[in-house]
């Protein structure tokens, strides 16, 4: 949580409903995924569709897929005109 | 605008509680890159009401009112009321954005009242309605805005009745600016954002929202649906402005004669919430009711645009 | 300056004194004055203000909270029906701790169409968290809503406050009002000020999902706002006196309690009829007083303990009635002398739908109380049924199930 912010909740001195904005607000949603996406570099032209259909915002403007967060959709694969992404079976994490 | 040239900053950060391929989440990346930092947000129940994740954190970087489920226009008359007034005090050098999102139930069925108020009073706002066919968020029941045909949990066996079409009840209120977008078509969707917030008084944005556990399809086809959906005619793409619809992207191919509409079933095979129309026999009847409503509509629309094309020809004749 | 209006345009001169910046309301029978006073006071410049003209009450108030959480000023107006429906977000705005302030004009609920008095719609609204302060005046109507920003806004406290009068009897008919000056109210009443706001540079989520693990002490904390909201009720009346002037009570109002034996107890404009029967009783040889309950939220159960514990008798007049138990008032009067002494307690229903309550009735059932001759339990002594009241009497009762009376 950035700084910023949480001095902002701290002043808030009683009890309220009031969430303050964080990444991360339900955990590592990385450990939803089943299928993980892996990336061809050869093939990406960075044309960047996968960066804007990623509904978790989990593929950088330079195509770095962020694997704390993704949680496996597989849109950025089947929507990725160059066949650049495959989703493969994740390996199970210990 | 490129899709190079959105803004890089995201305003709904990553590790939200929303689905695997939720359409919502996606929709809200596009729609707070065009509006930018100086937008006031409020959320009406729906799916966003909890896929911004619980208390005490949160995946939305706006400044945010949780509002009950039927106050969509009113909330936002609120606001913009007090942002006037923090303006006119000079606490705020510049009015910001206010922007309300909700779904399709808090739009189509118990918030239409005061959306429609906050309409007539021509409130200086930015509705969206993502729309995603259901009570997505209590397990998908229809709502005004559910297909005829389609399943849902108190439409087990399809929806009998065809849906209402919220965005021309707003046309008919004469707002300054009407539009509808879809998934597939971001470039199409960031552009009617970046207009909307240009423009004062009331603008209302619907995007068509597939909701993969809701329409029962893999979470990787909520970008694929979205586009079938535009392709088939099931959901068209315009901007209204000035008294003037203009048909816009996939829609307006289609209109214009460059790509043919994809045939229904291809749209209604790729979800489950149609599958009984296909399984255990073929239901010729309704499969035709919706093709015959698609081809009449489209078919009117591209006769008006070879009309159009032609009366343009006549006026641009040079005189003999 | 002194003005002869009605308690509606009182109440409006209220808002204008407080400064409010956003008014979002939407017209209800007796009510409508109000707003109509505003807007002509920002129509002609005389209030800085803006004024939304929402489709619904349920609107009037989801504005309300939206307006309060940018941070700036907000009331609004409404009764009876229009305070049932926005039911739903009287909670919303308690449970988002924003101050803002609202008057209801005490109004009984249908059917049949009923614009009189009485407490029916306030005291269903008894449990959302806010704060009401009941009038018996018009001076107290105007004096009420200055303070009630000064309540709500209170760091300890943070709740939405509604001031609330009697229909008719306070909102239509006019008094004389003494209405100070705009200097001398922005002396007792600062700037408006609250604990969050909608910050764009401290971007926040209000109001997202909360799970079991958190939620109790969210409503705990509410609690605790309305208790502190006990003092901070006290220390407004008390300043208000001193820096304005006008007192009527804090969280309760005495008259000839000092030496009394017996006690009448109400809210609202009866208390003015109670004045006089508590005259007329004592000329009769009974020691009655009155205690006006005039926060009703919060329940003022410590002062009325102490004035009812040591007396014989006391009487509560409910205008509303709590279907399947009994008069509200008489409840919670009980409750506040639970195990506190031998005080018999009586009540009376009457007055409802805007029914006449006399001084000679009141005086009648008080002596009744007082000799014991008076049930201990809710009794209705003006209900009176009549032949046209019943349906054996007027010859329709014989065409139940033939698809009604056509």
């Amino acid at each position: 949580m950035p700084k910023r912010k949480r001095k902002a909740a701290e002043e808030i001195g009683f009890v309220t409903t009031l969430s303050v904005p964080s990444e991360g607000s339900v955990g590592l949603t990385g450990s939803w995924r089943i299928f993980v996406p892996v990336l061809d570099a050869e093939r990406c032209n960075k044309c960047l569709l996968c960066w804007i259909y990623c509904p978790e915002a989990c593929i950088g403007k330079d195509i770095r897929i962020d694997y704390d967060y993704c949680k496996g959709c597989g849109i950025c694969a089947e929507e990725c005109p160059r066949g650049a992404i495959t989703m493969v079976k994740e390996e199970k994490k210990q | 605008m490129r899709l190079k040239d959105f803004p890089e900053e995201e305003l709904f950060l990553q590790g939200s509680a929303a689905c695997q391929g939720c359409p919502g989440s996606a929709a809200i990346r596009v729609a707070f890159k065009a509006l930018g930092r100086n937008t006031i947000l409020s959320v009406i129940a729906s799916c966003t009401s909890v896929f911004q994740s619980p208390f005490p954190v949160s995946a939305l970087d706006l400044p945010t009112l949780n509002m009950a489920f039927a106050t969509g226009g009113a909330t936002a008359s609120g606001l913009s009321a007090a942002a006037d007034r923090l303006v006119a005090k000079g606490v705020l050098k510049e009015k910001p954005t206010i922007l309300v999102w909700a779904g399709d139930g808090g739009t189509y069925d118990i918030g239409i009242q005061a959306l429609s108020g906050a309409a007539e009073r021509n409130t200086d706002f930015i509705y969206v309605c993502y729309n995603n066919e259901a009570y997505s968020n209590t397990g998908t029941q229809r709502s005004g805005a559910t297909p005829y045909a389609a399943w849902t949990t108190n439409t087990t066996r399809g929806k009998g009745e065809w849906r209402k079409d919220v965005a021309q009840i707003m046309v008919a209120h004469g707002i300054p600016y009407v539009a509808t977008a879809s998934l597939a078509y971001p470039t199409d969707m960031f552009r009617k954002f970046a207009r909307a917030k240009e423009i004062k008084g009331t603008r209302y944005i619907e995007i068509q929202a597939p909701c993969p556990p809701g329409w029962k399809f893999p979470s990787s086809h909520t970008i694929k649906v979205a586009r079938l959906a535009v392709q088939s005619g099931m959901w068209m793409l315009y901007e209204h402005e000035n008294g003037k619809t203009t048909y816009t992207a996939g829609t307006q191919r289609i209109i214009q004669g460059q790509s043919k509409l994809v045939p229904v079933e291809e749209y209604l095979r790729a979800q489950g919430r149609f599958g009984h129309l296909f399984h255990p026999e073929r239901d010729e009847k309704r499969i035709g009711e919706i093709q015959e409503r698609i081809n009449h509509v489209f078919e009117t629309l591209q006769f008006t645009h070879k009309m159009k094309e032609h009366i343009m020809d006549i006026e641009l004749a040079p005189p003999r | 300056m002194r003005l002869v209006e009605t308690g509606n345009h009182v109440a409006a001169w209220g808002a204008r004194l407080a400064r409010v910046e956003v008014v979002s309301a939407y017209p209800i029978t007796p009510q409508t004055q109000v707003i109509e006073e505003i807007s002509r006071f920002i129509d002609e410049g005389e209030m800085d203000c803006e004024y939304i003209p929402v489709e619904s009450e349920h609107s009037a108030m989801a504005a309300m909270i939206a307006s309060a959480a940018m941070g700036v000023r907000s009331f609004s107006a409404t009764s009876a029906h229009g305070l049932a429906y926005m039911h739903e977000l009287l909670h919303w705005a308690a449970g988002i701790r924003l101050p803002m302030v609202m008057v209801n004009v005490n109004r009984a609920l249908g059917p049949g169409w009923n614009i009189w008095c009485d407490h029916q719609d306030t005291l269903a609204a008894r449990d959302t968290g806010w704060i009401q302060i009941h009038c018996a005046s018009h001076q107290e109507i105007l004096d009420s809503i200055i303070q009630a920003y000064r309540i709500s806004e209170d760091p300890k406290v943070n709740l939405p406050v509604m001031v609330c009068y009697d229909a008719i009897f306070l909102s239509h008919n006019y008094m004389q009002v003494e209405v100070p000056d705009q200097e001398t109210v922005d002396r007792f009443l600062p700037p408006f000020r609250s604990l969050w706001s909608l910050d764009l540079e401290h971007p926040l989520t209000h109001g997202s999902v909360i799970y079991p693990d958190d939620y109790e002490e969210v409503r705990y904390s509410m609690f605790q706002g309305l208790e502190n909201a006990r003092e901070v009720i006290k220390t407004a009346a008390e300043e208000y006196r001193e820096k304005v002037g006008g007192y009527h009570g804090d969280l309760v109002d005495a008259y000839r309690m000092e030496d009394a034996d017996h006690a009448l107890v109400a809210m609202g404009s009866v208390a003015s009829e109670a004045r006089v029967a508590v005259d007329m009783l004592r000329e009769r040889g009974y020691a009655f007083g009155l205690v006006r309950v005039r926060s009703y939220r919060p329940f003022p159960a410590e002062e009325l303990a102490a004035f009812l514990a040591p007396l014989r008798t006391a009487m509560v007049i409910d205008r509303s009635i709590s279907f399947g138990m009994e008069g509200p008032l008489f409840s919670e009067v009980k409750a506040a002398l639970y195990g506190r002494g031998g005080v018999s307690v009586y009540d009376i229903v009457t007055g409802l739908g805007g029914r006449d309550i006399t001084y000679e009735l009141i005086a009648e059932n008080a002596v009744a109380a007082a000799e014991g001759g008076l049930e201990p339990r809710t009794t209705w002594p003006s209900v009176r049924i009549n032949e046209h009241h019943l349906l054996s009497k007027r010859g329709v009762e014989g065409l139940r199930g033939k698809g009604g009376a056509s």
